[in-house]
């Protein structure tokens, strides 16, 4: 008993000590939070506990730095670097398909359609009404599985981008009144379907977005054509009720996953289940993920369209303000500032918030600001 | 009118935000510039009435215990949040007395996010 009590113990402290040293090992390592520079964490940046298991909305959730309260942004609000509820397998976001190209896989479902359903006004189903939802990739994953779907450019901006929105330093395209882009317009609110085309339409407090889908057989543009758009070229066809869309020609920016680059093309599936659209969208960009990636497509109908609902035509200019590269001079006269102006802004800058992260860490640096958790009740006065 | 002083409990909720949903909803910019730690409750008379998108915005004309008046910024939400919770077009108009309360700038301008605003007769619009 004695004897047995005595290796039981033995055991026991031995366990406890693997795992005091385990926690020790763990806590020396940086976290996106400690670190002093993130761009010497390479080998840590597709670990969970680097980000303390967050996701990513989680890390921006942080930029409000309180626990969560009432709506809007306040809801997915967290104090600065508290664990995350994070799960690697909440949800695969790597393509199962053996494609390696959109196309490929396009062509691949035109054939299993024996080249798609031809439709008439009668025979193309009902998609008609106000749906809300959207894109979904990923889930519930840490930043961490993200990151691992990242070559190593986007891998980086991808955690400089973490790092950044954690701290308060949220830049997007849509925060400089920019277009949202490709997967702004993916998320759509109304469909038109005719026999021809199937039009995508979503309106954003500020923007307004259209998509054309060509279902009469009519192909890509030709190649001399071809020029990015922001939300790219649609074809599509029908395999009995489910729309098949293959999209190139996207305008590089921001969206999905990370940034994205010209080379991403997409294909989406849509297919009428009650009263939700379901399907997928299978992105490949092999200057930006290391293969393939696949995401959810779900969108509920609303029963009715409420009036403060119904779309409308914003523009993020409409409180912000115009673009200051016209402008007003001196004697009066309309103007246009040029490079090196003070207030130009840069129109061939392909990766505006990109420029704003890195002016932003270099100023923030400078600051000697550092994010401290706040957990208490907000202070009234 | 003085900036009133007064102590309201927030409740809290915290959820998880799904990864990467691309939503036509987002908004366009982050809240983090305002200080969510801090309630401000001011009253004064509104000098302009913005309802427009991306984010409405109110301008208040409040007298400071120093006596001159400060011209107070708030931003609110979109036009969808704001009809679902009450606002209109026409809810305020210049001169029209004014309380809300909002989080404050974090870096002390005059200006905030606002929470609740209650109208000269008393009826009181929430966030949602």
């Amino acid at each position: 008993m004695s004897r047995q009590f005595t290796a039981r113990a033995s055991i026991a402290a031995l366990l406890v000590g693997v795992s005091l040293s385990v926690l020790a090992a763990q806590s020396a390592k940086p976290t996106i939070f400690t670190t002093t520079d993130f761009r010497q964490d390479r080998d840590l940046w597709t670990d969970p506990a680097y980000y303390r298991n967050n996701t990513p909305g989680q890390l921006r959730g942080m930029a409000i730095n309180v626990e969560g309260r009432r709506t809007g942004q306040e809801l997915s609000a967290r104090p600065y670097g508290s664990q995350g509820t994070g799960r690697a397998d909440a949800a695969t976001v790597k393509s199962p398909y053996p494609y390696t190209n959109a196309w490929d896989h396009y062509q691949a479902l035109l054939k299993q359609a024996n080249g798609g359903t031809k439709q008439t006004k009668a025979t193309l189903p009902d998609w008609s009404g106000h749906w809300g939802g959207g894109a979904n990739f990923g889930g519930g994953a840490p930043a961490s599985s993200i990151a691992a779907m990242l070559t190593p450019k986007y891998r980086e901006t991808f955690v400089q981008e973490m790092k950044a929105v954690t701290e308060g330093r949220i830049w997007s395209a849509n925060s400089i009144c920019l277009p949202g882009g490709y997967f702004d317009a993916v998320s759509a609110e109304e469909f038109v379907v005719t026999p021809g085309r199937v039009y995508a339409m979503g309106s954003g407090n500020g923007s307004f977005t259209a998509r054309w889908i060509f279902t009469d057989g009519s192909a890509h543009s030709p190649t001399e054509k071809e020029f990015p758009k922001w939300h790219g070229e649609s074809i599509g066809f029908w395999n009995g009720d489910e729309l098949i869309v293959h999209t190139n020609q996207i305008h590089g920016w921001k969206g999905g996953l990370s940034e994205f680059s010209d080379q991403l093309e997409t294909v989406e599936r849509y297919r009428l289940v009650g009263d939700r659209l379901e399907g997928e969208i299978t992105l490949y960009d092999p200057e930006v993920y290391v293969s393939p990636v696949n995401g959810r497509l779900r969108f509920q109908r609303d029963k009715e369209t409420a009036y403060e609902d119904r779309m409308q035509f914003n523009t993020c200019t409409d409180t912000n303000g115009p673009a200051p590269n016209v402008y007003m001079d001196d004697k009066g006269l309309l103007n246009e500032r040029v490079a090196g102006d003070p207030l130009y802004w840069e129109p061939a800058d392909t990766r505006p918030w990109a420029t704003y992260f890195n002016e932003s860490d270099k100023r923030y640096k400078a600051s000697g600001l550092k994010p401290t958790p706040r957990t208490g009740a907000p202070t009234k006065k | 009118m003085t900036a009133v002083k007064n102590v309201a409990l927030t409740g809290v909720l915290a959820a998880s935000m799904a990864l990467a949903v691309s939503s036509p909803a987002w908004s366009h910019h982050s809240h983090a510039m305002f200080d969510h730690d801090k309630e401000l409750t001011i009253t004064g008379t509104v000098a302009e009435w913005i309802f427009r998108n991306p984010h409405v915005f109110l301008y208040m004309d409040v007298k400071s215990d120093k006596g001159d008046t400060v011209r107070y910024t708030v931003e609110m939400s979109n036009l969808t949040n704001m009809l679902k919770a009450g606002f209109g077009a026409k809810t305020f108009k210049a001169g029209d007395s004014i309380t809300v309360t909002m989080h404050p700038l974090a870096d002390g301008r005059p200006g905030g996010n606002y929470i609740v605003a209650t109208s000269g007769d008393g009826k009181q619009f929430g966030r949602i």
